[in-house]
């Protein structure tokens, strides 16, 4: 939602093949995943698997019936937030919103505000203002294309809020 | 939310005066012990374990019990002549049916002198380190129902798999990889209710590895360079530690902060498990790989010895999917390739755990869902139908006797006549190994 890529429609059909194709049996099982950026409660159930991002992320179990949500904080969800191709396009979508302001310091209050409903301190300003700085110097020693580096840091930057507890946990 | 006025965490740890210390005692209580911080870290066992972690090898579709382990010469004998079983398909009653000689020859391997069929004869050489369990019974006809038995012990309902209840019961040795994965190529019948956690935690759910170049989802760094990412995730850190410090004593954000921690040591040791280049030749030859293979049943027991070894506590390797399996109504032949398949390759798997001195801390299991039956409706036909009443499986190292075989079917192979071992039995053995009480692990759900 923040990067601005979420599609608040209503959801619609999901690209089932038409029925005449069926041809499923227990030995060629219907397991098909449709991606979707519109809210995950449109997403398609499917009975005999698991949207592998409502496995990682403790989605409801949909064979049985599920009062509490379990809670899990996993190495292999952390790895999502590091390394899933959908956090570098969201990041990347989002950092290209913020630089649609002119300085660091209002990218950063455009960036908390947007991400976590507040404005940034002084000293996170200053820790932003720093971190894209390092960034930006360290991209230069790799094979990213140089007009790209200012996107890149701010991506970054983006990933460190997505990625941050205060993101993730509502108090 | 400002620093300036209690957050909702706050205000009730805060204000609730007794109520409220009384539940951070119990909380800090169960904080000084490691697993209420972390579900994987390793627990103590109900008791004494013989076996440390556990391989085990499924086989998708049904293997027939009479042309692998169970030798029936009697079968062979009366090849062609009627029977009338009482039990067909789960369905009781009187029905006739022509018996079906096996379609490969047995002969005694080792020193045990326990018989093999001639489709494994990589597996006949190791006999003597096996326990050839004959008496195996399960309770449903169909694939997926059997499949769900064999991995929870439930056909009806979803429940955790086997390996989730061992992650949930035992933790893990090595926080840097996960406590139970599946090594699959393809999805077997139950999907990935197979290796699910059910109503366990998540964490300890099957990891979903598909043999091929990148095995374990994200597990590749994304960002350009590697002090890139580290930039990223000491800011992360120090973001969180700063939101944490205010929020005094908050497990699960300091679990949060420590999954990164973990996620950054998985990025360099996962790829090392599946990097098989510093393996010498030899060892490939005794999987039948060849340099640079990254699918096969070799592959995958070979990964599993390279997990064993790390610390993860519970690795579920699957042949084949749910199409072109062991399944075989219409003719016997199609189980050749499946077993060239996988004989090699689990024989090797315990001679290498032998050699390595590993077989004794690691159990190796061999089944399937259900075996084949011994007759058919038609004489003389080619194939053979499900049959749950009775089938064969193995056990290798993890303090299991070695060089026996524990029970028996009848003259046909068709029912368990003594030291019937029913699934729910196999999962007991399995739990009792690893120094758990089956009757002590439980898990409250709801109340």
């Amino acid at each position: 939602m923040v990067s601005g890529r979420l599609d608040s429609s209503p959801g619609e059909g999901h690209p089932f093949p038409a029925v005449n194709t069926w041809g499923y049996s227990q030995h060629n099982p219907f397991m098909a995943i449709y991606e979707s950026t519109k809210r995950s409660v449109y997403l398609m159930t499917p009975r005999l698997g698991r949207h592998p991002f409502l496995a990682l992320f403790d989605g409801a179990d949909a064979n049985a019936s599920t009062p509490d949500r379990a809670v899990t904080t996993v190495p292999t969800q952390a790895l999502f937030w590091m390394n899933a191709p959908l956090l570098h396009e969201e990041s990347q979508a989002f950092a290209g919103l913020l630089l649609g302001e002119s300085d660091t310091k209002a990218r950063t209050e455009l960036a908390y505000r947007t991400a976590l409903a507040r404005r940034p301190d002084d000293a996170e300003i200053a820790a932003c203002r720093s971190f894209v700085d390092r960034y930006r110097t360290g991209l230069k020693a790799t094979d990213t294309p140089a007009e790209q580096h200012e996107l890149l840091a701010w991506a970054a930057f983006a990933r460190t809020l997505f990625a941050s507890n205060e993101f993730l946990y509502i108090d | 939310m400002s620093p300036f006025f209690p957050s909702r965490r706050q205000m009730l740890r805060q204000s609730a005066g007794g109520l409220g210390s009384l539940a951070l005692a119990g909380m800090l209580g169960r904080q000084s012990h490691a697993a209420a911080e972390n579900p994987l870290a390793p627990h103590a066992t109900h008791l004494p374990a013989k076996a440390k972690s556990v391989i085990f090898l499924y086989m998708t579709g049904g293997v027939s019990h009479i042309e692998s382990f169970d030798h029936k010469p009697k079968l062979i004998a009366d090849h062609g002549k009627e029977v009338t079983i009482d039990n067909w398909q789960g369905k009781t009653g009187a029905f006739k049916r022509s018996l079906i000689g096996p379609h490969w020859g047995f002969a005694p391997g080792g020193k045990s002198g326990i018989q093999v069929s001639d489709l494994f004869p990589h597996t006949r050489s190791i006999v003597d380190d096996l326990c050839v369990i004959r008496s195996m019974e399960s309770d449903h006809t169909n694939h997926y129902e059997a499949t769900l038995e064999i991995h929870t012990g439930s056909f009806t309902f979803a429940r955790p798999s086997i390996g989730s209840w061992v992650s949930y019961g035992l933790g893990t040795e090595n926080q840097n990889l996960p406590s139970f994965v599946a090594i699959a190529p393809k999805s077997p019948y139950a999907g990935t209710q197979t290796w699910g956690s059910d109503f366990l935690p998540g964490c300890h759910q099957g990891t979903h590895i598909v043999p091929g170049p990148i095995p374990i989802a994200n597990m590749n760094r994304r960002a350009a360079a590697v002090d890139l990412q580290s930039l990223e995730l000491e800011q992360i850190a120090q973001v969180n530690r700063r939101h944490a410090e205010a929020r005094d004593l908050d497990a699960a954000l300091e679990a949060r902060i420590r999954s990164f921690e973990t996620a950054f040591g998985m990025q360099s040791e996962a790829p090392e498990v599946f990097d098989l280049s510093q393996e010498t030749a030899g060892t490939l030859a005794l999987y039948g790989l060849k340099p640079g293979q990254t699918t096969g049943f070799g592959w995958q027991c070979l990964v599993a010895r390279r997990m064993a070894e790390r610390g993860v506590r519970f690795i579920e390797l699957i042949d084949v999917g749910s199409s072109s399996n062991w399944d075989a109504h219409g003719d016997m032949k199609t189980h050749e390739p499946l077993a060239k398949n996988v004989d090699q390759a689990m024989a090797a798997l315990v001679t290498d755990l032998k050699q390595r001195g590993m077989l004794d801390e690691t159990l190796v299991v061999w089944t399937t869902e259900f075996g084949r039956t011994p007759y058919h409706t038609e004489a003389g036909h080619k194939g053979r139908e499900h049959h749950h009443q009775a089938f064969s499986s193995w056990m290798a190292g993890g303090g299991v006797k070695a060089g026996v075989s524990y029970g028996s079917t009848d003259d046909y192979g068709i029912a368990v006549a003594e030291n019937r071992m029913h699934v729910h039995d196999f999962h007991a053995t399995i739990l009792h190994l690893l120094g758990l009480d089956h009757e002590k692990l439980t898990y409250r759900l709801l109340a």
